[in-house]
């Protein structure tokens, strides 16, 4: 599914997880072991998020199609009879089936102990010094990280809130098109007055696909905007939208530079 | 022992009043204090009389107090306990500090890995770091500590004194040791590197203290 560059917003994830985490997603969703038998059951799903991503124009990492073609290989010697090759085991990339899983065990042992320094106690979180100012943080500009939550269980609630709606209901009416930046008007608007939204709420009544998209990525371009938090209080419980900016100038200023910027620049062009 | 020979020679100290002196110390820096920084200022006693203080002092903050005395980077410190981050908020407006998952796992990677370079960030990541490495770099949690002898001259990363701050380690052989994989075969093991806390001598030669460049080894 292409996107004419052109007619097209594209949001830049820049701390974006990779197909490993992606594979260890969806491994742990489905209650599988990492083992060859099980990534080939889990092909489809990952084909599915992968797509998901190209439809949301979403910066993909070349890698993540390199894992994609590495799975299909490994579907479909799982259907054949096995033929010994050896040639793609010596392949020190993700394209063999046997470094993919290598890889996969390597990873998840630093994603185990990123989780450990996670559960530390934290300087200016859970335990503070007199003065109580971290000056390195005090002279960053950048803001706390505002997407809380894996990409992929985002995507996975935008996968369920598209399947709900309808593919394409007679003709897609032409003066439905809304920006990107005026979407993220509206959300703004919305989230001003009621503070903290479950992420469904702001699809409710949305029937065009181009819609749904549109939403989706105005809510992670708020997010990399520090306009609001995404956040989960526990795992596969409801997703949360908070707004992040208390006075109503703040953000505001944010919205309508980024609406002028867009006048200049680009248009969403409706259905992809 | 060596202490008593000195007491002689000025005002003596009673074992409550080095306690004292001691807390009084640690109150005032806003740094880690080394226990060689605290001898050298009670230099009337000796270093096992501070350590015993030290120790002492640890105790009296241990059970119902508001602060505790920990190991931090080399040095002492005071800090808040943990369970009263929630009234601290309510007073002091600080940022939270929460790093990214990414951010964590790249933190992670360099903490248990380190000296490396991006690409072999990259490698056990399976996704491009530039970004989120830049941030760590930032935020004074990652540093440079050198280049590698081979075309291009990869640049080495390493976790920063900062960094045992944050996350309030006494030193790198303080991190936690990773897990290994149940579900491999012992030759799969033996394919993996296994992680293992720095030893003395590793620690030596990639010192986390410093500003940058440890070149010249």
């Amino acid at each position: 599914m292409f996107v004419e560059p052109s007619a097209s917003y594209r949001v830049k994830l820049e701390h974006f997880e990779g197909p490993l985490d992606l594979l260890l997603y969806l491994i742990k969703k489905n209650e599988l072991d990492i083992c060859e038998v099980s990534l080939t059951r889990i092909a489809d799903q990952y084909l599915h998020y992968v797509n998901t991503m190209e439809l949301l124009n979403l910066e993909i990492a070349g890698e993540f199609i390199l894992v994609a073609a590495t799975l299909m290989l490994m579907k479909s010697r799982a259907l054949l009879p096995s033929e010994a090759s050896d040639l793609t085991e010596e392949e020190d990339d993700l394209e063999s089936p046997a470094e993919l899983i290598r890889r996969l065990l390597l990873y998840k042992k630093y994603k185990d102990g990123a989780l450990q320094l996670r559960e530390r106690n934290t300087l200016f979180d859970k335990v503070f010094l007199r003065g109580s100012e971290d000056p390195i943080l005090a002279s960053l500009k950048e803001a706390a990280p505002t997407l809380e939550l894996s990409i992929f269980v985002l995507l996975e609630a935008f996968q369920k809130i598209l399947q709900k709606t309808p593919l394409s209901t007679v003709h897609e009416i032409q003066g439905e098109n809304i920006t990107l930046g005026q979407r993220i008007k509206q959300i703004y608007t919305q989230l001003q007055a009621a503070k903290d939204l479950p992420f469904e709420a702001l699809f409710a009544g949305v029937k065009s696909r181009s819609l749904v998209v549109v939403t989706f990525l105005a809510i992670l371009e708020m997010s990399r905007l520090a306009l609001l938090r995404i956040y989960q209080n526990e795992s596969f419980k409801t997703i949360h939208l908070e707004s992040l900016t208390q006075t109503q100038g703040e953000g505001y200023d944010r919205v309508q530079g980024l609406l002028a910027e867009e006048e200049k620049n680009f248009t969403y062009g409706g259905d992809t | 022992m060596e202490a008593e020979k000195l007491e002689e020679t000025v005002p003596q100290l009673s074992g409550d009043e080095i306690k004292a002196v001691v807390e009084s110390l640690l109150f005032v820096s806003d740094k880690p204090l080394p226990l060689s920084a605290i001898t050298d200022v009670l230099a009337e006693v000796g270093k096992e009389t501070v350590k015993e203080a030290l120790a002492k002092l640890k105790e009296d903050y241990a059970f119902r107090r508001g602060v505790m005395l920990e190991e931090i980077a080399g040095g002492y410190q005071l800090r808040t306990h943990p369970a009263h981050a929630p009234w601290i908020k309510r007073l002091v407006k600080v940022r939270p500090v929460r790093l990214s998952q990414a951010a964590l796992e790249v933190l992670a990677i360099v903490a248990y890995r380190q000296p490396i370079t991006r690409a072999g960030i990259e490698h056990i990541r399976g996704v491009d770091c530039g970004g989120t490495l830049r941030g760590l770099l930032e935020r004074q949690l990652v540093r440079i500590i050198g280049k590698v002898e081979e075309p291009g001259r990869p640049i080495l990363y390493g976790t920063s004194k900062h960094f045992l701050e944050a996350f309030g380690l006494k030193e790198l052989a303080d991190l936690p040791t990773l897990k290994e994989f149940q579900e491999l075969t012992p030759e799969e093991s033996a394919q993996l590197q296994i992680i293992r806390p720095l030893s003395d001598e590793e620690m030596a030669d990639h010192p986390v203290e410093g500003d940058f460049m440890g070149e010249g080894e």
